[in-house]
């Protein structure tokens, strides 16, 4: 059962207010200005200049936008720099 | 996992253009095998990214799977960079030769600073004293001596230094010096009298050395022996010395006006503000009514362009208010300040110590507002000085003037 550990990891975070992300596994996507960051993911499903696809584990998070340059591809993060137009969060992997 | 920038410097990286259908499956198949990449661009027909060498590797393993091409745009990093240096080999020389003379020259002492001398000789005397500790011009720093033992050294060659410091800065030596201060002259060994410089009335004789030829309320004249350097007639002589306290009597004529007047400053003051053009002046600020009489203090800046004064220059004029003051003084005060500018006329007479003994008003005169007065004033102070022995067989008395 994968949630023993991570409803504990959940309480103590809750009991201790930490944000979710710095105690679980969880994904993270900031978005500044033109900076898109994705923290945590798990795979990168699609990439192009116009749409960045990317498995979050229990999501998949759709970015659609305009002249999109990939600053850094690792394992964990992905950051890119574009003009976003749309966001979306589809459901589990398919 | 190599992503820090120097680690990337380090291992090498490559900018590559990849085309073909499969290009974006590759990038997501190779993020998952946990391959960096950076500064991926799409352009129409192919991509443009930087990746490790690692990272190439692995893509060398699946480009077919993919039906990719791919072309290296560019190489960055540590063994790219070498393997240029290689090539180059004039290049890598002229660098290492560049690092190495640097380093060479800066090992050698170029100049020698010589700090504290005084004067020509002194700085010549410790140039020399360096050279012969082994400081100089064109030696190698690594053959000096420690600072403290060269600068032993120079102490021991300069004998008109009390202390040598020595500091290498660079390849620059600093010699500090302080100079010896000349020491005051010996007493003389040569014997002498001790004669009156003024006619005076003896009042004590503290002889150190010598035959005291005086006694007290003997009144002596200038050039008198008063301690001598004989001791016997024709015995052997010394230098001598002692203190011999005389009374000395000084007249001074005073002059005090009973009627003085003065200006005084009163304290108010106005202030105007002026801008200077040549030499007209234009009144910029300060309107008020100046008193009648005013004494005024200008302030003018100094505007300058380079070495050209502007002829446009602003000044601030305070103008203070004078009072004309006149004060009467009666006679009896000023017999007192007589008595005073006697005493100061009579302290620079005398030169050195004295005592003022007692004063006395001889004669006095009040003529047109002005007491004029003659003024004794009694004084008692050393009166010896040391003189050459006269040959023998002259006056022990002879008459002449002596140096206070």
């Amino acid at each position: 059962m994968p949630g023993w550990t991570s409803s504990i990891k959940r309480r103590a975070g809750e009991m201790l207010h930490l944000p979710p992300d710095a105690v679980g596994s969880v994904a993270r996507v900031t978005i500044v200005g033109d900076d898109v960051t994705i923290e945590g993911a798990k795979a990168l499903l699609e990439v192009s200049a116009d749409r960045i696809a990317c498995d979050l584990g229990d999501r998949v998070v759709e970015i659609e936008g305009e002249s999109f340059v990939i600053k850094l591809v690792t394992e964990r993060e992905i950051h890119a720099a574009g003009r976003v137009r749309h966001l979306s969060f589809g459901g589990g992997r398919p | 996992m190599s992503d820090s920038r120097w680690e990337w410097f380090l291992r090498g990286s490559v900018t590559l253009w990849v085309t073909g259908p499969g290009t974006r499956e590759l990038l997501a198949r190779l993020q998952r095998e946990g391959v960096v990449m950076r500064d991926v661009h799409f352009t129409g027909d192919g991509v443009l990214l930087r990746t490790s060498v690692d990272g190439l590797r692995h893509l060398m393993a699946s480009r077919r799977a993919y039906g990719v091409r791919f072309r290296v745009v560019d190489r960055h990093g540590a063994p790219f960079l070498g393997q240029r240096l290689l090539r180059r080999k004039a290049f890598a020389a002229g660098a290492v030769a560049f690092v190495a003379i640097l380093y060479t020259l800066s090992s050698i002492v170029w100049r020698v600073e010589v700090l504290g001398a005084e004067g020509e000789d002194q700085e010549a005397e410790l140039r020399l004293a360096a050279a012969e500790a082994g400081l100089q011009v064109g030696q190698w720093k690594s053959r000096l001596a420690p600072p403290v033992e060269l600068a032993e050294r120079m102490v021991a060659r300069a004998p008109n230094f009390v202390w040598v410091g020595v500091e290498v800065k660079g390849s620059v030596a600093v010699v500090r010096g302080i100079p010896k201060i000349p020491g005051v002259p010996q007493a003389s060994q040569q014997p002498c009298n001790i004669v009156a410089t003024r006619p005076g009335v003896i009042l004590d004789v503290q002889a150190s050395r010598g035959r005291v030829m005086v006694k007290p309320h003997q009144l002596v004249q200038p050039g008198q022996v008063l301690i001598s350097g004989l001791l016997t007639d024709r015995g052997p002589s010394v230098p001598a010395s002692g203190h011999v306290f005389a009374e000395v009597w000084y007249t001074s004529e005073v002059s005090i006006p009973l009627r003085v007047s003065s200006q005084g400053l009163t304290g108010t003051s106005v202030s105007r503000d002026y801008l200077a053009v040549g030499g007209a002046r234009l009144r910029v600020w300060g309107f008020q009514e100046a008193p009648p009489t005013v004494y005024e203090r200008d302030r003018e800046t100094e505007w300058h362009v380079g070495a050209w004064r502007l002829p446009v220059q602003w000044v601030h004029a305070t103008l203070y208010e004078v009072k004309p003051a006149v004060w009467q003084v009666d006679v009896a005060q000023a017999r007192d300040e007589a008595l005073i500018m006697a005493a100061a006329d009579v302290r620079s007479l005398a030169g050195g110590d004295m005592v003022i003994l007692g004063q006395s008003i001889l004669q006095e005169r009040l003529d047109r507002g002005t007491l004029y007065a003659t003024i004794l004033t009694r004084v008692q102070q050393d009166i010896g000085a040391k003189a050459p022995i006269p040959d023998v067989g002259s006056s022990p008395t002879s008459q002449g003037a002596a140096q206070s």
